[in-house]
Order: C-alpha cells, then sequence, then structure tokens
C-alpha cells in the first residue's frame, strides 16, 4: 500500500488532468469547509454563552416574590405578599437538600438617587443585605479586609463591604478600612472589599455596589422582618432543581399560594439554564454535522462521477495492466487508492482552508455571545476520517467497474 | 508447449450464436516459432486470446506447459500470464505516461519486485533490443519500431516460455518490420517459443511454421524448411 510506485501512478494520474482534478476534488473541499466553519461558529456561540455563565456556581437557585395569579382559600389573585425571616427558618429545616442559603435584601440600585456619602464624595450605589454564605455562593472574592461574618449577623453591626468600582469611586487609591461611609444618613464601617466573579455587565453590576449584614439591613433600613429574595445551592449530588421545587412548595404553603400557581414565586436556576443552553447547541452542532455531511456527500457523488468517467477512458491501459499480470483486486485496490488519495487531499485542504477562515475572523468578531470560533484537533481527526471514509465510499463504483474490464477489452479498443 | 484438443468456441450475440473455433487440434512444441495466418474473422485472433488465457473456450481441453488451462479464476490467469507469457500488440499497448524503462518493469511489479531491481532488470532488456538510451523517454517520443521494440523488452522482462505476437509489424513500415522480424527470430534462438498471429505471408515467411486458418479449423500447417 506505501509502495512508492503506487503513489507515483496515482500521481501520474491525477496530473495528467489537473483541471478536471482540481475541479472534482472542489466538491469536497467545498464540503469539509463548510462543516469545519459551521462546527467552528456553533463552539464560538456555545464558548461565548459558557462566558457568559462564567463565575456562577451550576448548583445555585435564585427565589423571589410575586404576585398571585390564581385565588386560593379565600384570597383573591393578584395579590402581593412578601417573603420574610420566619420562610428563612423554615427553609433551613425543612429543606434539608439545601446546602447554603442566604436571605438578599436591596436598597437603592439601577438609576436610584445619590444614596451613599464618604466625606465630600457621594454616589448612587446598590445597598444588599445578605448572610455570610453569599460569599460562597457567588463566588467572590475579597481582596482587601474580610466579608460579612456570623457575628456581623447577630449583633447587627453596622459594618459594610464595598464592591470593587464603589471602593474606587468613593476612595480612589486610599485605603478604605476602618472609614465610615454614609448609608441613607447611617453611618457604617467599612470592613473589606469584594471582587464579583461574574463577566462583563453583570460583573460591573455587582462591584458597583456595597453588601451590609442582612439584620442591619432589616433593621437600619426599616424593613421590618421582609426579605427580597434568596440565594441559594444545592448538596452535593442533588440537583439543583430538587431544591428549587422543594423550597418553592414550602413558601406556597407557608403563604397560601395556590399549588399550581407557577408564576407566584419566580426563580433562577442555573443548572436549568446552562442544560437548556447545552441542549441547544448540541442541536447546533448536529445540525452542523447533518449540513456538512451532506454537502460532502454532494462532493463524493462528484468524485465517484469523475471517476467512473476516468475508468472508461483508462480501459485500454487497465486492460494492459490485466494481460500482463494484475490480478483484479490489484487494479480495485489502486482505483480505491487513487480515490482515497484525491478525497484526502481535497478535504485537508478544506480544514486548511476551514480554520484560517476561523483564525482569520474569530479576533474580528467580537461579541457578548459569540468568543473564539474554533475547531478543536479531536474534530479535525474525526473530519480526516470521515475524508478517508468518503474517499473509500467513492473508490467502490468506479473500481468495481475497473475489475470488470477483461484483458481483450484492451485490445479491441482500437 | 501448447497443446489444443477438439477446442471449441462460440460468441453469443443477441439470438445468434456465432462458432468461431470448431473442434481445433493444435501442437505447439518447446522452441518453435510459428505463425499463425488466416483472413479477418477466420478465429485466428481468438485462437491467440485463448492460448493466452485472455479468453475461455467452450469445450475441448487445453495444455499449457504440461498444465491444463480450463476455468482458472481471474486471478489465476494473471499469475499464470505473468509467469509463463509476453504478450507483443499490434498497437503496442505501452502506457502512455510510463517512459520505456517503466513500462518494461511493469510485468515485474505485478511480481512485487523491488523498485531498483525492476529497474534495473528492465534496463538490460532494453539494452537487449538496443534502447538502453531511450530508457527514459515516454512513448509518444518513440518510433512506432522502437515502441514495438520496447513492447517486446516487456514481454522478455518476466522470462517467459512462451511469446504471443498479435500482428506485431501490422502498423509498421517493412523496413522497420523486417528489424522487429529479425529480433524475434533471435528471441526465438533462446528456445523461448513464439506464436505470430499475421496476415502478411513475408513476416510469416521468417517463421519455421506456418498454420492456416479458414472458418475457425485447421486448413493447412506447413513446416517452413528455409530456414
Amino acid at each position: 500500500m506505501f509502495d512508492q510506485d503506487r503513489w507515483n501512478e496515482i500521481y501520474q494520474t491525477l496530473s495528467k488532468n489537473k483541471l478536471r482534478t482540481a475541479l472534482t476534488a472542489f466538491g469536497v473541499t467545498w464540503g469539509i469547509l463548510m462543516l469545519i466553519i459551521m462546527l467552528g461558529a456553533s463552539n464560538g456561540l456555545r464558548r461565548g454563552v459558557a462566558r457568559e455563565f462564567e463565575g456562577r456556581i451550576e448548583n445555585s437557585v435564585f427565589m423571589w416574590s410575586n404576585t398571585t395569579t390564581m385565588a386560593y382559600k379565600g384570597f383573591k389573585k393578584g395579590r402581593y405578599f412578601r417573603l420574610n425571616n420566619d420562610d428563612t427558618e423554615a427553609l433551613l429545616e425543612q429543606v434539608p437538600e439545601i446546602d447554603l442559603l442566604s436571605p438578599g435584601l436591596q436598597l437603592g440600585g439601577w438609576r436610584g438617587a445619590n444614596n451613599v456619602t464618604y466625606k465630600d464624595k457621594v454616589g448612587a450605589f446598590e445597598i444588599n443585605g445578605y448572610y455570610p454564605e453569599a460569599q460562597q455562593i457567588k463566588l467572590m472574592s475579597v481582596p482587601l479586609g474580610r466579608f460579612i461574618n456570623e457575628q456581623d449577623i447577630k449583633e447587627a453591626r453596622k459594618i459594610c463591604v464595598l464592591g470593587a468600582i464603589t471602593r474606587e469611586q468613593l476612595f480612589g487609591d486610599q485605603n478604605p478600612l476602618g472609614e465610615y461611609v454614609t448609608i441613607q444618613g447611617v453611618n457604617f464601617q467599612v470592613v473589606g472589599q469584594f471582587k464579583s466573579a461574574q463577566k462583563g455587565e453583570d460583573a460591573e453590576e455587582e462591584d458597583q455596589s456595597l453588601y451590609v449584614p442582612f439584620t442591619t439591613s432589616q433593621k437600619a433600613f426599616n424593613q421590618g422582618d421582609d426579605v427580597h429574595w434568596y440565594a441559594m445551592t444545592s448538596k452535593k449530588g442533588i440537583p439543583a432543581s430538587v431544591v428549587e421545587e422543594k423550597a418553592k412548595n414550602l413558601l406556597k404553603k407557608r403563604h397560601t399560594v395556590h399549588p399550581d400557581d407557577i408564576r407566584a414565586i419566580g426563580s433562577w436556576n442555573m443548572e436549568e439554564e446552562v442544560m437548556k443552553f447545552n441542549r441547544i447547541f448540541d442541536g447546533i452542532t448536529a445540525l452542523s454535522w447533518f449540513v456538512g455531511i451532506l454537502t460532502l456527500l454532494a462532493g463524493i457523488i462528484g468524485i465517484s462521477n469523475i471517476m467512473v468517467i476516468i475508468i472508461k477512458e483508462r480501459t485500454k491501459e487497465i486492460g494492459i495492466r490485466r494481460a500482463i499480470g494484475a490480478a483484479p483486486s490489484s487494479i480495485m485496490v489502486q482505483i480505491m487508492l487513487e480515490s482515497v488519495a484525491l478525497t484526502t487531499i481535497a478535504g485537508i485542504m478544506g480544514i486548511i482552508g476551514g480554520v484560517w477562515l476561523l483564525e482569520l475572523a474569530g479576533p474580528n468578531i467580537q461579541h457578548d455571545f459569540f468568543n473564539d470560533p474554533s475547531v478543536d484537533f479531536k474534530i479535525m481527526m474525526l473530519a480526516f476520517f470521515v475524508l478517508i471514509l468518503s474517499g473509500l465510499i467513492a473508490g467502490i463504483i468506479p473500481s468495481l467497474r475497473a475489475t470488470r474490464i477483461k484483458p481483450i477489452d484492451a485490445l479491441r479498443s482500437e | 508447449m501448447i497443446s489444443l484438443k477438439k477446442v471449441n468456441k462460440s460468441y453469443r450475440t443477441g439470438t445468434h450464436s456465432l462458432h468461431v473455433l470448431k473442434d481445433v487440434d493444435l501442437e505447439i512444441g518447446q522452441g518453435e516459432m510459428v505463425s499463425i495466418m488466416g483472413s479477418s474473422g477466420s478465429g485466428k485472433s481468438t485462437l491467440l486470446n485463448i492460448v493466452g488465457i485472455l479468453d475461455s473456450y467452450d469445450s475441448g481441453d487445453y495444455h499449457l506447459n504440461g498444465t491444463l488451462v480450463k476455468n482458472l479464476t481471474e486471478r489465476k490467469a494473471a499469475q499464470f500470464r505473468n509467469r509463463t507469457i509476453g504478450f507483443v500488440f499490434q498497437s503496442f499497448n505501452l502506457v502512455g505516461f510510463k517512459n520505456a524503462m517503466e513500462n518494461v518493469a511493469l510485468p515485474l511489479y505485478y511480481q512485487n519486485i523491488s523498485r531498483k531491481k525492476r529497474n534495473k532488470i528492465a534496463l538490460e532488456y532494453l539494452d537487449k533490443v538496443g534502447l538502453k538510451d531511450w530508457a527514459t523517454h515516454h512513448p509518444n517520443e518513440l518510433s512506432g519500431g522502437q515502441k514495438q521494440r520496447v513492447a517486446i523488452a516487456r514481454a522478455l522482462v518476466t522470462q517467459p516460455k512462451l511469446i504471443l505476437a498479435d500482428e506485431p509489424t501490422g502498423a509498421l513500415d517493412s523496413k522497420t518490420s523486417n528489424e522487429v522480424m529479425n529480433l524475434l527470430q533471435v528471441i526465438n534462438q533462446d528456445d523461448i517459443t513464439l506464436v505470430i498471429v499475421t496476415h502478411e505471408h513475408d513476416i510469416a515467411q521468417k517463421t519455421s511454421r506456418s498454420i492456416q486458418l479458414v472458418d475457425g479449423q485447421i486448413d493447412s500447417d506447413k513446416i517452413l524448411s528455409h530456414v
């Protein structure tokens, strides 16, 4: 198979009619080029979205209350209800699947009025009340000082942790630790600074806030025992959706909400989002393979077709070979190899072209949902394997034709 | 060397059946130089194809070198042709994209002989037919006589016991025809059996035995004493 003569002969036959060979091969080149580009693009989409999900724990669940949409036990629909501290205790006691839990409370926020002052600096920031668990749930890093701790919660201390942007806007290069900032007229001592683990706009939003102990936020800002939302994670090995379901049912029961009222409590489950996107991208990848393989199939049929014509033209040559001692199997192997060689060379050109185009286009396409469009080595090897298989398929009909040539046909065709 | 007993061959074209060879009995000994003559349609080419295992026959027996040649698989037939028979054709039948040396070496390729060794042997045989200097030329750069001599070198390269030539001079002028026939006579002196199909009398005159075919039957079988 690796006999030099065999390859010499393949080279000689293919180079005898360069234009025809090139046009024939183009079909396969085009097919594999499309396949690579489509796979690369779908990979880019997948990576772009994966980047959006970065910095979030996959088993995290967020939950908040809305208005009811169904009448239940004497209550009309459209009733607004608030989560409260008793709910927090009930969740911790009655849903053992919960690993970490933190209630959340928010003041100020997007386009809010100036609410934080430090000396002569003022700014409008989001004020969030949290438990210490929030740090782990949100994967936050604390490069300076410390985060909220248990003692802060118990004693409702007036301390705060600054987001990275908040710190920069209020303190600049100055060390903020131990300084006092005024939040809606109440003084809070700065104990630390955190940095969001998320990317892009989400990170900016989070870094532009201040965290205070949850208990303090309720007391200092007259929020009673209100809870705006819960952030929680499921225990290891338990799907986030299980925690989501159980916590929701418990809260519905506690607030006399119809069990089938799906909109009364809103929630966001990271795991489900990831799975949803994975399903979409698996679909896109499958579609890319499907379309790519079909395009490639058109190329294969082209090669097969042209090779049948070449065989017809080579009847005499093949007849001579048969007369002087070539066994039919030898002829068959030769035609098969020619087909595989042609397909593989054409395909490699397609792979190189596709990868080159992706490399060329990649840096120029910067988008939130598109990142690094490329194919990995495994896919290239798979494409290569598909090519060799295609070559074999394309060679079947021509090589069978070739073996049917009898030596006397060569002597007759004059 | 060659022994045919009551060999019959007919071709079927649609509903018609054409009986080409009728009970042909023929014995050709080792080292003979035989010409087969006959008008077109007399069955001389069919006879040569059967002797050369390029075609099958319907009934009778054909022994080549003591072996019964009947119902061989394509593979066996190819092996047989490769080892024992050399072919020379009217239209030379060289492979166009190979040079003279590669053409001569081709039969050895199917014996799985290494490229280096093949080309060395091929050069020796090109030398024998006086074309060593033309080894790297392609067939379209050679004259008809040269092409036929390359084809003869190719037929000789496997050291066959039998060479079959189908109108070897049919496409050549009389001067080169003579040269080719002289070359074949030299080859015959090495105890190689030669069977030449021709319709030219002066070509047949250069052989030692002339067989005349008429309508698929042997009409005459003469020993030519002049050689």
